[in-house]
C-alpha cells in the first residue's frame, strides 16, 4: 500500500523539521544530543495534536525512532545508541546539504527558454522519374491482347459491379402476376417474349421461376415445342398467394 | 561551427541560438526574447518547481543514476509523486536499472535539465559546499 505523506507547517518530512528544531535551538549537528531534540520533537508532536492536525506515519515513525535511541543510550555499555546516533545525525547532514544544494539549483532555473521538437518530414513518396512512351508500346505488344480484349474486360468489370452493387432481389410473384395478366389478356404468351427488354440475371431468373411455379400449380400449361403457354380452363379467380423463393 | 552560427545569430539580432547540452546541440530562443515569444504564442508561465521538486532534482542530479529509494532515503519522505511529476515535465528520465537487489529503476536528468538550468553540461553543476564542523 502507498505510503500517504502530508505536510505539516510546512515542513517535507520528519528530517525537514528535526533540522528545523536543531537550527532554532542552535545545536551541534555534528554532536546531537538526543533528550533535548527527543523533548523539542515530541513538544511539536503533541502541539500539532492539540491543534488538529493529522499527523502523518513518517512523523510517528521517527518519533518511535527518537524514543528507541534514547531508551537504547540510557542502557549500560550500549554501542547501539552510539550507531543509531551517528546514523542519525549523517541522515541529517546529507539532507541538510541536499536542501542547500536545492537552494542553489533554484537560483539557476529559468523558464525562459523555448524549443520545438523535431518537425516529422513526410517522405515523398511521388514518383521521379522519366520514361519515354515506347516503353508502354513494347509492354503492350508483349501481352496477350485477346485475353484482356476491352469488351469482355469490361462486361467482367461490370458484371463484377453489378453483382455487388445493383444487386436487386427480383420477387418471382411480381413477375407471376405479370405472367397472369399478360395471358388474361392475350389467352396465350411466347416464353421469349417474357424475357424481352430484361438484362438482369435476377430478373430472367424470376421469369423462370414464375413459369415453373404456375406450371407447377396447375393454373397454365405449356405448349409440346415449350414456345408458348396457355392460361388453363377455368382459370378466372386467381389469387396472388405468397410462395416461397426456391 | 556551432559558435560561427551562434555569432551570425547574434548580429542578425535573431531570437535563436544553438546550446550544447553534455553531447547534443538544440536550437532555442534566446532568454532575452521570452516575453515577446510568450505574448506571439499564448504560452502560460509553468507553475514554479516546488521545494521538494528541487531538492529531489538536486539528489538525482549530483548522483545519478540514483534509485527513488536512495532519493527517498535521503529526503525521509515518499518521493513517488515528486518523481514521476519531474518524468512528466522531462527534466529526469528512467535510465534502465541499478545492479542491486531487487534491480531498483534507476533515474537521471534529461538534456532538457540542462537547458532549464542555464547548463551546458553535469560537469557545470555547481560544487557541493562541504559543511564546516561549527553549525553555519
Amino acid at each position: 500500500m502507498e505510503k500517504l505523506s502530508f505536510h505539516i507547517d510546512g515542513f517535507d518530512g520528519p528530517l525537514d523539521l528535526l533540522l528545523n528544531l536543531i537550527s532554532r535551538h542552535k545545536m551541534d549537528i555534528f554532536n546531537i544530543e538526543i533528550s533535548v531534540l527527543l523533548s523539542q520533537y515530541l513538544d511539536f508532536m503533541q502541539n500539532c495534536h492539540e491543534n488538529g492536525f493529522e499527523i502523518s506515519g513518517d512523523f510517528l515513525e521517527m518519533t518511535a525512532h527518537l524514543i528507541y535511541i534514547k531508551t537504547a543510550s540510557l542502557l549500560p555499555e550500549s554501542d547501539t545508541a552510539e550507531m543509531l546516533k551517528t546514523e542519525l545525525q549523517n541522515s541529517l547532514i546529507e539532507y541538510s546539504i541536499c536542501k542547500s544544494v536545492a537552494d542553489n539549483l533554484s537560483k539557476l532555473y529559468t523558464d525562459n527558454i523555448f524549443t520545438h521538437p523535431p518537425f516529422r518530414i513526410k517522405a515523398d513518396k511521388s514518383y521521379k522519374s522519366i520514361h519515354s512512351p515506347d516503353v508502354l508500346a513494347d509492354v503492350l505488344g508483349n501481352l496477350d491482347l485477346k485475353k484482356f480484349s476491352p469488351e469482355i474486360t469490361e462486361y467482367k468489370i461490370e458484371n463484377k459491379i453489378n453483382s455487388v452493387v445493383k444487386h436487386r432481389i427480383v420477387p418471382v410473384i411480381r413477375k407471376v402476376v405479370h405472367i397472369l395478366r399478360q395471358l388474361y389478356s392475350t389467352g396465350s404468351v411466347d416464353i421469349d417474349s417474357l424475357y424481352t427488354g430484361i438484362n438482369n440475371r435476377s430478373e430472367r431468373v424470376a421469369v423462370f421461376l414464375a413459369v415453373l411455379e404456375l406450371t407447377r400449380s396447375g393454373r397454365i400449361c405449356i405448349s409440346d415445342d415449350n414456345e408458348k403457354i396457355f392460361m388453363k380452363d377455368g382459370e378466372k379467380n386467381w389469387k396472388p398467394k405468397r410462395k416461397k423463393l426456391l | 561551427m556551432i559558435d560561427s552560427i551562434n555569432q551570425r545569430y547574434q548580429d542578425t539580432g535573431s531570437a535563436l541560438c544553438i546550446r550544447k547540452l553534455e553531447n547534443c546541440y538544440q536550437l532555442c530562443t534566446r532568454e532575452e526574447f521570452a516575453p515577446v515569444i510568450r505574448d506571439a504564442l499564448a504560452i502560460s508561465r509553468n507553475k514554479p518547481l516546488s521545494a521538494s521538486a528541487l531538492e529531489v532534482l538536486a539528489v538525482i542530479a549530483y548522483n545519478q543514476p540514483v534509485s527513488k529509494g536512495f532519493v527517498e532515503k535521503v529526503r525521509g519522505v515518499n518521493s513517488s509523486y515528486v518523481i514521476n511529476s519531474l518524468i512528466e515535465k522531462g527534466l529526469i528520465e528512467e535510465a534502465g536499472h541499478l545492479d542491486t537487489p531487487n534491480k531498483p529503476t534507476a533515474y537521471r536528468t534529461t538534456p532538457a535539465f540542462l537547458r532549464c538550468f542555464g547548463l551546458n553540461s553535469l560537469s557545470d553543476l555547481p560544487p557541493v559546499e562541504n559543511m564546516q564542523k561549527t553549525q553555519s
